[in-house]
């Protein structure tokens, strides 16, 4: 008796079972690649720089930096294959075959990263500031700055002040931004030479 | 009422069986011959009434009952695993296609999205609230987190919905940025959230895109699509219960195929129980019940088979003792003219002659008491002994049994008579057992021998106590067996053998008992109890 009971109790319960459950909560669900925005302005009139979130993140910023329509070469060689750049010349950016400029052209290298390490460390503006971004960098850390796009190793970046006591946003933020300035892919290397030594080369990882 | 009549007995201290019977033939052999050997015994109305109580009461937990319920059971299950699984796979297709469609739909509008970073508040909201506006498959709320920065489409900035392991997965900076949803239930509403954190394009050959730091939520309310998961379950419980109730017909027709079987098989075992051996049951089909049918029918007819020999040797027996008898009795009527003329002769014999001659004329009484007692118990057997009662006077009834045996003696026997007590005796019979008490207790125990009689509440208790040395408890059980001696070295005794087995069938047939015990003082006490 004490069985069938416990069966019929079993069975009552599904069924209260299956006419309580509506729709459950669940665990949070993958569900594909993020969507792709469009940063404003375009990336041939933008400086990208990174700064940290208020949760430590680095977060990227655009700043317009005026140039729209003046085209941006990346370092490609003949058939598109970044790593067979002979150095001569580089095609411009879009344009490809007979659009080439000299490799010592002002767009082709050197001053974007240097401007942006000068905006990155000039810290956050005022309305980036507001959206609660902040900098992990020396303020003063522009003097005795150099920035030679030329190293064995990618770019090579000296500052005055000691990197390896720096907290792992500020290497990021320099690493980034500058890898962002030097092209738009953001692949390139970046060496960090301080007063105390040199960081390892490293890549952008956000 | 008629006085109690007291027939001619037998001389006294020769307790008979068949007082006044001596000796008669003819009539009573034949009825004894054709009397049936076995009445028709019906049960008794109370049985009967019990048994019908018996089976109209319900059982709880009977045949019919459990085959329902077993039935039921089944048909539960069947249509509660159908139901189950129905509805869980339709929950989980229409919550997939609105989540789908949800995310795909909110994906594809934040592609649209052009934004500087940080975004402006208010250009952001606008963009927030057209996103919103075009949700599918029904208007989301939407969030945007950047840094610190909170903006939404509604006038709240964030939503209580969102949880932090949605959010944490959001903002991970994993190699390959994910969107993610989850379904949260918040004060019983199931709400539908969607995070995406959106990336921008960079030229790098490979990756998904840098991520802008910005994440975009979207909230859906779910309650069209709860609706319509009720609705199944309404359909699916509307449709089970008519299922459950189609499902008592066939439990309901299998519970009757097999119970009328069973009952006709109990009515059947009843009937033999009660004596008819010629029942059988109607057995068709090939299914156990059948075989059980046919095998209850077989052990039936085996049984009257041997049941009716069994009951032919008897007849067979029970007619040869008292053939026997009857027999013996016409040669002895004779011997005992012969023996009477012989022991009023015998005075005239020499001494040894007329020893021999009195020898003769004791042993042929004995003998002739002997035929008579093995004739009443044969017609006992037979059951053809009958019962003529009669309203008597106890007192009067016992008196005059010991007054025409000859027991008047104070120093032999002390009647201690209950005066008035009247009863429905065969007074025949009755005499019988008295006589026979009485004359069993002079020859085995010692006088002074009392006789009581006295009314228990409607029970007429005779007792006939003695002062001998008291019946043997190992023999005690035996002494209302036929021929059985007490005493074994004892072979001769003046009774035939069968006077207490004679005196029990006569207190059985007024429906009372008999039993032998030992008195406190010693001595033998038989008691009689015969219903008033």
């Amino acid at each position: 008796m004490t069985r069938r009971a416990a069966r019929l109790a079993l069975c009552a319960a599904g069924l209260l079972a299956l006419a309580g459950c509506g729709i459950r909560g669940s665990d949070v669900v993958e569900a594909g690649g993020a969507p792709t925005v469009v940063v404003a302005p375009f990336p041939e009139s933008r400086l990208l720089l990174y700064f940290l979130g208020p949760d430590g993140r680095l977060m990227p910023v655009s700043r317009d930096v005026g140039r729209i329509g003046v085209p941006v070469p990346t370092r490609s060689g003949p058939g598109g294959d970044p790593d067979a750049a002979t150095g001569e010349t580089v095609p411009f950016d879009g344009f490809g075959q007979g659009y080439e400029i000299d490799a010592g052209h002002p767009y082709a290298a050197g001053i974007a990263p240097a401007k942006a390490l000068a905006a990155l460390f000039a810290g956050p503006r005022p309305p980036e500031r507001a959206a609660g971004l902040t900098t992990a960098l020396p303020p003063d850390g522009l003097r005795a700055a150099q920035v030679r796009t030329d190293g064995p190793d990618g770019l090579l970046i000296r500052v005055g002040f000691p990197v390896r006591s720096l907290p792992p946003g500020a290497v990021g933020q320099l690493v980034c931004t500058m890898a962002f300035s030097a092209d738009r892919s953001g692949t390139a290397r970046v060496t960090v030479t301080g007063t105390d030594g040199s960081l390892p080369a490293s890549s952008c990882e956000v | 009422m008629k006085t109690c009549v007291n027939p001619a007995g037998p001389a006294a201290g020769e307790p008979s069986g068949t007082p006044g019977r001596r000796f008669r033939r003819g009539r009573t052999r034949r009825a004894e011959r054709t009397a049936a050997p076995e009445p028709e015994r019906t049960p008794a109305p109370d049985t009967r009434a019990a048994r019908r109580a018996r089976r109209r009461r319900p059982r709880p937990f009977g045949l019919r009952t459990r085959l329902v319920l077993a039935f039921l059971l089944v048909a539960a299950v069947g249509c509660g695993t159908t139901a189950a699984l129905t509805y869980r796979a339709a929950r989980n297709a229409i919550l997939e296609q609105t989540q789908n469609t949800a995310v795909s739909a909110f994906r594809q509008q934040v592609d649209d999205l052009n934004l500087a970073l940080p975004p402006d508040p208010d250009s952001l909201r606008d963009a927030l609230m057209r996103i919103a506006r075009q949700g599918k498959p029904r208007p989301w709320r939407v969030y945007a987190e950047y840094g610190s920065l909170r903006v939404s489409s509604t006038d709240r900035p964030t939503s209580s919905v969102i949880t932090p392991e949605l959010r944490d997965r959001a903002h991970a900076r994993t190699a390959t940025p994910q969107a993610g949803f989850q379904r949260v239930v918040k004060g019983r509403v199931p709400y539908l959230t969607i995070a995406v954190p959106a990336v921008f394009r960079t030229d790098a050959v490979a990756g998904a895109g840098q991520p802008t730091g910005l994440v975009v939520y979207a909230v859906m309310e779910l309650g069209e699509e709860e609706a319509n998961i009720e609705a199944l379950v309404t359909a699916a419980r509307d449709g089970a219960l008519p299922a459950l109730a189609v499902a008592l017909v066939p439990a309901l027709i299998a519970a009757r195929g097999v119970l009328r079987p069973v009952r006709e098989l109990r009515h059947a075992a009843h009937s033999m129980g009660r004596g008819r051996l010629d029942t059988r049951i109607h057995a068709k089909g090939s299914d156990e019940l059948a075989d059980l049918a046919r095998t209850f029918n077989e052990s039936a007819a085996e049984l009257e088979r041997s049941v009716t020999e069994l009951r032919r040797a008897e007849a067979r027996a029970r007619r040869f003792a008292s053939d026997v008898s009857h027999e013996l009795r016409t040669p002895l009527a004779g011997m005992l003219a012969v023996t009477e003329v012989l022991d009023e002769d015998a005075g005239a014999l020499d001494s040894d002659t007329a020893r021999a001659v009195r020898l003769i004329s004791a042993e042929t009484v004995k003998l002739a008491v002997l035929v008579e007692d093995l004739m009443e118990i044969s017609r006992f057997d037979a059951r053809a002994a009958e019962l003529h009662t009669d309203q008597v006077d106890v007192a009067d009834c016992v008196r005059r049994t010991l007054a025409g045996r000859r027991w008047t003696d104070p120093a032999q026997v002390v009647p201690l008579l209950a005066e008035g007590v009247r009863a429905d005796l065969d007074p025949r019979r009755f005499d019988v057992v008295v006589a026979n008490l009485v004359g069993n207790a002079l020859r085995h125990g010692a006088a002074p021998v009392t006789v009581r009689v006295r009314a228990e509440g409607d029970t007429l208790v005779t007792e006939v106590s003695d002062r001998g040395p008291g019946i043997h408890p190992d023999v005690l059980p035996h002494v209302f067996d036929r021929f059985f001696k007490a005493d074994p070295a004892r072979a001769r005794s003046a009774g035939s053998g069968l006077g207490l087995a004679i005196t029990e069938e006569n207190v059985r047939l007024h429906g009372g008992t008999v039993e032998a015990a030992n008195g406190p003082e010693g001595g033998a006490v038989f008691t009689v109890r015969i219903p008033l």
